[in-house]
C-alpha cells in the first residue's frame, strides 16, 4: 500500500438512472500499467474521468500518491492539481499552439522554466524531435497521438491516464503507437491507467488487467491469469474465448452433443448442473476423425496470410479458427480439443 | 474567471456612471426636451446671453411625449417645447406643469391661444392645415379656395393629406373641419365626402408634398409652413388660405419638479425665446421649416411668405375639450379614411 | 452480488448525497453573477413595464390597482388587427429570411462559387445596415414620385408582401449564420452516400434539410422573432401604407394622445405570447438533435464543390438579386438622394453634387453624435459580447435554469427597443436607484439589445469546442482561468470579433432606446439622423447615413484586417476539428 501510486476503495459514481461504477477497489504501484478492459458502457471512462477528477464520486475513496484526492464528502481535488498526465481518445491537442507549445504548456503551467528543453525531451522520446513547430492540424493521426503521450509525460506525472488513446487510429498504426507507448511509458517509469475495449491491446501493454462491466471490476490480474483462468463466462468471451457450447457433465466426463470429452480438472463445477464451455481457438486443432475429435463444417473461410482463416460450425455453437491448409465453405473437419485448458463455468453463471 | 470578467465589467460600468452623475450635478444645467427645428439654435443664443448651460434632448414629438410620460415620477426635464396643445394639456392634468405667465407684450394670436390658467406658454403658432396646389398641374382658374370646393368631383382622386395618426400637427386640422362645421359628426362626414372623392392619404407632410411635387396629386392639406418651406425651396407650390384656418399652437411649459433656481431659469429661457433676440434666433434657426410661424409678441413680424392672417377667420381647437378624444378620432381616421 | 447492486440502485450513499449537496452549492455559485446582470438587465426593468398591464397605478401611470383592462383594449379592433398583421407577415418573413438564408448558406459553404466572398462580404453589410435604411430605400424609390416609376412594382412593394420581404431580406444574415455552420458540419459522406444508392436530386437535398432541421428550426426562430420586434420597418414602410403591426401600434400607444403606457404593456405580453410557439419549436427540435456537438469525429470537413457552369449562373444570378434589393435598393436610394441637386432630372451630369456632404462634415455636431455612438457602440459592444459569452456557457449547461435563460433572451430578442427603453426609464428613474439620463444606463440598454445575437452567435462555436480540449487543459495542470485565457478564448477568438463587431456596429445606429434614453445635451447618431428627417432635409440625412455606412464598414474592414495581421494564423481556423 506505501508505494501506492492510485488507490481507489469503494468507488461509486452514478449518472441520473445509470450506476456508472459501482463498487470498485483497485490500486496502482509505481511503474506499473494497469489495464482495464471492458464494453462501451462498463464504466471504465467513468472511472477514468473519477481518476482525473472530471468527475466527482458520490461514495468511496480515491488517493493519488496517498493523499486523499476524493472521498466524496469534502470538496474533491481539481484535476489541475493532481499531477496527472493523459492521452485522449481523440488527441485533444489545442489546435492554435504549435507542437512545442502543445508539449510546452503544462510545463510552463506548473512553473518550469526549463520547458522547451523538457517538451524537447518528451518530443524525442515520442520520436517527433523534428516537428515541434508544426501545428496539430498539418500532422496525421498517428503523429497527433504521439503529440499527445509527449505532453502527458513531459511533465514527469506521478500517473498516466490513457483513455482508449488508439481507438481512432487504423490497425497498422496502432500496432505500431502501442508499441510507442509501452517503450515510452516503461523507461519513464511512470504507472499507467489505460482504459480500452482492445483485448489485444490491453494484453500487450498490461502488467495487470482488470475486466469492467456493469460498473463492476469482474477480475484483476495477471494478462495471462486472465487469458487462462478467466473468473466468468463474461470475462472469457471478451478476452477473446469462443461459446458457450452447451455441453452436460457426466461422472468424470462432459458430453458435447454426443460427444464424450474428459472433463477438465478444475472446472469448477459444483453440483453438476447444465454447463457452459468456452475454447479458445489455438486450443483445437485438426484431426483425423475418431474418439474424442469434434466435427465442425466450415462455414466461411478466407486465405490469411500464414494460412486459412475459417467460421467454423461446432455442435452448438462456432468459432473463428486458423487453418494450416485451405478449406472450402461446407466441408467437413474434425477437430481436436486440448481439455486441459477449456473453460467451464456453469450455465446459469451470472456474469 | 468569466465571473470575475463580469464583475470588473459592472464595476467599470458603475466607475463611469459615478463619474459621469457627478459632472451633471456640478453644473446645474438647464435641461430642455423639445421638438422644434430651431431649439439647438435657441439653446446657444440663451447660453451665451445669460451663461446658463442648456442640455437639450431633441427629437420628433411621438417619443418625446413618451419620453416625459415615461419619467412622470421623476422628471428629469426642465422644460418641454412641441408642436400642440392638446399634449400640452395632458402634462399640465397631470400635475407636471408650472404655471408662468411672462409679462409679454401679445398680439392678437398670442392672446388667442394662451391657456386662461398659464399652465404653458404658446410660443409661437402655424395654421394646422392649408392648400398647396401644384402650379405647374393645375392652371390657376381651376384652383380650390375653400374646404367646400374639395368635394367638388372636379378635384376626384387629385387631393391629399396626411394621417393624423402618423401626423402630430394634423390632428387639430381635422378637428379644425369638426368645430367649424359644428360638431364632429358632421366634420366626419365631411372627410368620408373627401374619401368619396378619391382623398389619397400620406404618412407626413414631407411625404405629401413630395406627391404634390411629384405630380401624384394636385391639391394638398397640409401644415402651412410645410408649404411654404417647399416654395421658398423651389418647387412649384401656391400655398392657398380657405376660411377657416386652425391654429397650431407651439407651446414650451415649464416643469412643476424643477428647483426655484432652476424654475427661474426656466422662466428666463421663455422670456428670452420671446424676446426680440429670441425671435430673430427663432426665425433664423430653420429657415424652410420651424421658423415660418406666426409670431405671438407684438412687435414681431412673419417672415416673408407668410401673408397676414386678415380677412381669415382664425380659430383654435380647445385642447381641454379635444385632448381626450385624440385616440378615438384617429383611430377612426385610419379605419374609415385611409383604409 | 447481484442483491448488493440491487440497493444500491435505489438509493445513494448518504456521504454521495452530502457532496451532491455542496456540488449544488458551487454550481449556483457559478450562476450567481450572470444571474444578477440578467435580473438587472433584463427581468427587473421589463416585468416593471410588463406590470402595468394589470397593475395601471404603477409609477404613476394610470389609475387604480388590479385590472385588466388594458387587456380588453389590446384585444380591440385595430390592436389584434396589428398583433396578427405582425404574426402573419413574421411568418412570412420567417420563410423568406430562412430560405434564402440557407441558400446562400450553402453556396458559400458548400460551393466554391466564385465571388462567394463577396457574397458574405454583402451579407455583413445587411446585417449592419439598420431596417430603417431599407424601408426608407424602398420608399425612396418606389413612393408615387420616387426614383424608379413603376407603379406595379409599387403596389406590390409598398404593401404587406413588401413589409414581409423586406423583414425578410433584413434578418436573413441571422439565418445566414446559423446555417453556415450547420452546413459546415453536415459530412460530404452523407451526400456521396445518397449518390451512391441512386437517391435523386430532390430526396437528396430533403435528406440534407433533415439533417440540418435544428439549424433551419433555430434560423427560423431568430428571423421570426426579429421580425416580430422590428420597429424601423414598421413604423416607415408598414406606417406609410397605413398597414399596422404590433409594434407600431405598442408605440402608438405611448407616443400619441391620450398617451396610455398599461395598454402598450398589455400589448407587449401579446406579442411576447406570439414569440413562444417559436421558442417551443426551436426547444422540441434541439431535443431530437445534438445540435451543438460536431456530427461525427471521424468524418471528413465537406469539400466545396465545383458547380456546373449553368448552375454556377443560376446561383451567381440570383445573389446578384439578392445584393441588389438587400443592399442595393437602400445604397442607391440614398445616393441618388444626396448626390444630386434635382431628385427629378436624376443622375445627369449637371445635376450632381456634393453639397449635403459638405453639410454634413460642416456640422461639428453630426460628427459629435457619431463619435459618441461609436464610443458607446465600441464599449456597450464589449460588454455584451463578455456577458454574452458567459451565458453562452450557462446556456450549453443542460437543466430548467438554462431554458428559462433561453426564453429570456429570446423574450428581448421579440420585445422592440422601445419597450425596453420604457421599461428602463421605469426602472432606473428612482430615487433609490437614479441611473436614467446618463451614458451608462443607455450603454446597459444597448448591451442587453445586443446580448441575445451575441449570445446566439456564440453558440455553435462554444458548443462545438470539443470538451475534451479544456479538460486535456485541466488534467495538464492549467487552472480554471488559464484554461479559459490559453485555450478556450484563442479558440474562440474569431467568433468573438465577429460578435463584437456586430453587435457594435448594430449599436451605432440603434434607435427606439437611444431617442428614450439618451442623456440630455449627448445625442446619437441615430437621433442625428432622424432629426434631419424631422426637418425634411432628406438628402443631408442620405448623405450622412452613407457617411456613416462608409466610416462604420470601413472600421469593421480595418479591425478585421489588423486581426488577420496580428493575430496568430492558428486561432484564425474556421473549423477547429481535427482532420481525419
Amino acid at each position: 500500500m506505501n508505494d501506492a501510486v492510485l488507490t481507489i476503495a469503494g468507488a461509486f459514481k452514478r449518472y441520473g438512472e445509470t450506476q456508472a461504477v459501482a463498487g470498485v477497489d483497485l490500486s496502482l504501484t509505481s511503474g506499473e500499467i494497469l489495464c482495464l478492459l471492458g464494453p462501451s458502457g462498463s464504466g471504465k471512462t467513468s472511472l477514468l474521468r473519477l481518476v482525473a477528477g472530471l468527475e466527482h464520486l458520490d461514495a468511496g475513496e480515491l488517493r493519488i500518491g496517498g493523499e486523499i484526492v476524493d472521498d466524496a464528502r469534502g470538496a474533491p481535488r481539481p484535476p489541475e492539481r493532481r499531477g496527472l498526465g493523459m492521452v485522449f481518445q481523440d488527441y485533444a491537442l489545442w489546435p492554435h499552439l504549435s507542437v512545442l507549445d502543445n508539449v510546452g504548456l503544462p510545463l510552463r503551467e506548473r512553473g518550469r522554466s526549463d520547458w522547451r528543453k523538457a517538451a524537447r525531451v518528451a518530443l524525442e522520446q515520442v520520436g517527433l524531435g523534428t516537428l515541434e513547430r508544426r501545428h496539430p492540424y498539418e500532422l496525421s493521426g498517428g503523429q497527433q497521438q504521439r503529440v499527445a503521450l509527449a505532453r502527458a509525460i513531459a511533465a514527469r506525472p506521478r500517473l498516466l491516464l490513457f483513455d482508449e488513446p488508439l481507438s481512432n487510429l487504423d490497425a497498422k498504426l496502432r500496432d505500431e503507437l502501442r508499441e510507442v507507448i509501452a517503450h515510452t511509458v516503461r523507461e519513464a517509469g511512470i504507472a499507467a491507467l489505460y482504459i480500452t475495449h482492445d483485448q489485444s491491446e490491453a494484453f500487450f501493454l498490461a502488467d495487470r488487467l482488470g475486466v469492467m462491466r456493469d460498473g463492476k471490476l469482474l477480475q484483476l490480474d495477471q494478462p495471462e491469469t486472465v487469458y487462462q483462468r478467466p473468473v466468468s463466462p463474461f470475462v472469457a468471451h471478451f478476452t477473446g474465448a469462443a461459446g458457450p457450447f452447451a455441453v452436460e457433465p457426466l461422472e468424470n466426463a462432459l458430453s458435447w452433443a454426443g460427444i464424450v470429452a474428459p472433463c477438465p480438472p478444475d472446472a469448477a463445477l459444483n453440483g453438476g448442473g447444465p454447463a457452459a464451455l468456452y475454447l479458445r481457438p489455438q486450443w483445437l486443432s485438426p484431426a483425423e476423425p475418431g474418439a474424442g475429435a469434434v466435427p465442425g463444417v466450415v462455414r466461411v473461410s478466407g486465405y490469411a496470410g500464414d494460412g486459412w482463416s475459417a467460421l467454423v460450425d461446432l455442435p452448438n455453437g462456432s468459432i473463428h479458427l486458423r487453418l494450416p491448409q485451405r478449406v472450402a465453405a461446407g466441408e467437413r473437419l474434425h477437430l481436436r480439443v486440448d481439455w486441459d485448458k477449456a473453460l467451464l463455468y456453469p450455465r446459469d453463471h451470472k456474469r | 474567471m468569466r465571473t470575475s470578467a463580469i464583475a470588473k465589467t459592472f464595476l467599470a460600468a458603475s466607475a463611469l456612471c459615478l463619474g459621469l452623475s457627478a459632472a451633471a450635478h456640478a453644473a446645474q444645467p438647464l435641461v430642455i426636451y423639445s421638438a422644434i427645428g430651431y431649439d439647438a439654435d435657441m439653446a446657444k443664443a440663451f447660453q451665451k446671453a445669460t451663461g446658463i448651460p442648456v442640455k437639450m434632448v431633441d427629437m420628433s414629438t411621438g417619443p418625446l411625449l413618451a419620453r416625459v410620460q415615461a419619467e412622470k415620477q421623476n422628471p428629469q426635464w426642465d422644460i418641454v417645447w412641441f408642436d400642440g396643445a392638446e399634449g400640452m394639456r395632458n402634462l399640465a392634468l397631470q400635475g407636471l406643469l408650472a404655471s408662468y405667465a411672462p409679462k409679454v407684450d401679445w398680439n392678437s394670436i398670442g392672446r388667442k391661444i394662451q391657456p386662461s390658467d398659464h399652465a404653458y406658454v404658446a410660443s409661437a403658432a402655424s395654421l394646422a392645415g392649408v392648400i398647396v396646389v401644384n402650379k405647374n398641374k393645375l392652371p390657376e382658374a381651376d384652383w380650390p379656395h375653400s374646404w367646400g370646393d374639395l368635394t367638388n368631383p372636379r378635384y376626384r382622386g387629385m387631393i391629399g393629406m396626411n394621417n393624423p395618426a402618423v401626423s402630430g400637427p394634423t390632428y387639430p386640422f381635422v378637428v379644425g373641419q369638426m368645430l367649424w362645421r359644428g360638431s364632429e359628426e358632421a366634420g366626419k362626414t365631411w372627410y368620408m365626402g373627401l374619401k368619396a372623392n378619391g382623398l389619397k392619404t400620406f404618412r407626413t407632410n414631407g411625404v405629401t408634398l413630395r406627391a404634390l411635387d411629384h405630380g401624384v396629386i394636385d391639391v394638398a392639406m397640409v401644415q402651412n409652413s410645410a408649404g411654404i418651406g417647399r416654395m421658398l425651396k423651389g418647387m412649384p407650390f401656391k400655398v392657398i388660405y380657405p376660411n377657416p384656418v386652425t391654429l397650431l399652437p407651439r407651446t414650451i411649459g415649464i416643469s412643476s419638479h424643477a428647483s426655484p433656481e432652476v424654475r427661474a431659469e426656466a422662466e428666463k429661457f421663455v422670456n428670452f425665446l420671446l424676446s426680440k433676440r429670441g425671435q430673430a434666433v427663432a426665425q433664423k434657426g430653420d429657415p424652410t421649416g420651424d421658423s415660418l410661424y406666426y409670431p405671438v409678441v407684438a412687435g414681431t413680424s412673419p417672415l416673408q411668405g407668410i401673408p397676414s392672417l386678415a380677412g381669415v377667420t382664425v380659430q383654435t381647437a380647445d385642447p381641454t375639450v379635444w385632448g381626450p378624444r385624440e385616440g378615438d378620432i384617429d383611430r377612426w381616421f385610419t379605419n374609415h379614411i385611409v383604409h | 452480488m447481484a442483491a448488493a447492486s440491487e440497493t444500491l440502485r435505489l438509493k445513494t450513499p448518504v456521504s454521495g448525497m452530502v457532496f451532491r449537496g455542496l456540488a449544488s452549492f458551487r454550481f449556483g455559485a457559478t450562476w450567481t453573477l450572470p444571474a444578477v446582470a440578467v435580473v438587472l438587465l433584463v427581468v427587473y426593468p421589463l416585468l416593471s413595464f410588463l406590470a402595468l398591464a394589470v397593475w395601471p397605478g404603477l409609477f404613476g401611470q394610470g389609475s387604480g390597482g388590479f385590472s385588466l383592462q388594458p387587456f380588453a383594449e389590446a384585444l380591440n379592433g385595430y390592436n389584434i388587427e396589428a398583433l396578427f398583421n405582425s404574426l402573419w407577415i413574421s411568418l412570412g418573413a420567417g420563410v423568406i429570411g430562412t430560405a434564402t438564408g440557407a441558400w446562400l448558406a450553402w453556396v458559400t459553404a458548400r460551393t466554391r462559387l466564385p465571388g462567394a466572398r463577396l457574397i458574405e462580404l454583402g451579407i455583413w453589410l445587411v446585417l449592419l445596415l439598420p431596417s430603417y435604411f431599407m424601408a426608407i430605400g424602398w420608399q425612396t424609390l418606389l413612393a408615387p414620385g420616387g426614383l424608379l416609376n413603376l407603379p406595379w412594382l409599387a403596389s406590390i412593394v409598398l404593401g404587406p408582401i413588401g413589409v414581409m420581404f423586406v423583414l425578410g431580406l433584413k434578418f436573413m444574415p441571422f439565418a445566414y449564420l446559423t446555417l453556415v455552420s450547420s452546413w459546415k458540419g453536415l459530412p460530404e459522406e452523407i451526400d456521396e452516400a445518397g449518390r451512391v444508392h441512386g437517391l435523386g436530386g430532390l430526396t437528396r437535398i430533403r435528406l440534407a434539410l433533415r439533417l440540418i432541421a435544428p439549424g433551419l428550426a433555430a434560423a427560423f426562430a431568430i428571423v421570426y422573432a426579429e421580425a416580430l420586434s422590428d420597429f424601423g420597418v414598421a413604423a416607415t414602410l408598414a406606417a406609410g401604407v397605413n398597414f399596422p403591426l404590433a409594434t407600431y401600434a405598442i408605440y402608438s400607444a405611448i407616443s400619441s394622445q391620450p398617451l396610455d403606457f398599461p395598454l402598450a404593456a398589455a400589448a407587449s405580453w401579446l406579442l411576447i405570447v406570439l414569440v413562444l410557439p417559436a421558442v417551443w419549436l426551436q426547444a422540441r427540435i434541439n431535443r431530437h438533435a445534438g445540435r451543438y456537438s460536431v456530427l461525427t469525429g471521424r468524418a471528413r470537413p465537406p469539400r466545396p464543390r465545383r458547380l456546373r457552369p449553368a448552375h454556377t449562373l443560376l446561383h451567381l444570378g440570383g445573389a446578384v438579386i439578392f445584393l441588389l434589393l438587400a443592399l442595393g435598393v437602400p445604397l442607391i436610394a440614398a445616393a441618388g438622394l444626396s448626390l444630386v441637386k434635382d431628385p427629378n432630372l436624376g443622375f445627369a451630369p449637371g445635376n450632381l453634387t456634393l453639397e449635403y456632404y459638405a453639410r454634413v462634415f460642416q456640422a461639428s455636431s453630426v460628427f459629435g453624435a457619431l463619435l459618441y455612438s461609436a464610443r458607446m457602440a465600441v464599449l456597450s459592444g464589449l460588454a455584451a459580447v463578455v456577458l454574452g459569452l458567459a451565458l453562452t456557457v450557462l446556456l450549453l449547461h443542460r437543466g430548467g435554469l438554462a431554458r428559462l435563460l433561453d426564453w429570456a433572451l429570446l423574450t428581448i430578442m421579440a420585445l422592440p427597443g422601445l419597450i425596453l427603453a420604457a421599461g428602463y426609464i421605469f426602472a432606473y428613474n428612482q430615487p433609490w436607484l437614479p441611473l436614467y439620463g446618463g451614458s451608462p444606463l443607455l450603454g446597459m440598454a444597448y448591451l442587453t439589445g445586443a446580448l441575445p445575437a451575441a449570445s446566439r452567435m456564440l453558440l455553435g462555436p462554444v458548443g462545438q469546442q470539443h470538451r475534451s480540449l479544456h479538460e486535456a487543459a485541466q488534467v495538464h495542470g492549467l487552472t480554471r482561468w488559464r484554461q479559459w485565457l490559453r485555450v478556450r478564448l484563442p479558440l474562440l477568438a474569431t467568433p468573438l470579433l465577429f460578435a463584437w463587431l456586430l453587435t457594435s456596429s448594430h449599436i451605432v445606429f440603434e434607435l427606439p432606446a437611444s431617442e428614450l434614453l439618451y442623456p440630455p445635451g449627448s445625442p446619437p447618431l441615430a437621433v442625428a439622423l432622424i432629426a434631419y428627417l424631422h426637418g425634411y432635409q432628406y438628402a443631408t440625412e442620405a448623405a450622412l447615413q452613407i457617411v456613416s455606412v462608409l466610416i462604420v464598414g470601413g472600421a469593421v474592414l480595418l479591425i478585421r484586417w489588423l486581426f488577420a495581421r496580428l493575430v496568430p494564423a492558428a486561432w484564425r481556423r474556421e473549423t477547429l476539428r481535427r482532420p481525419a
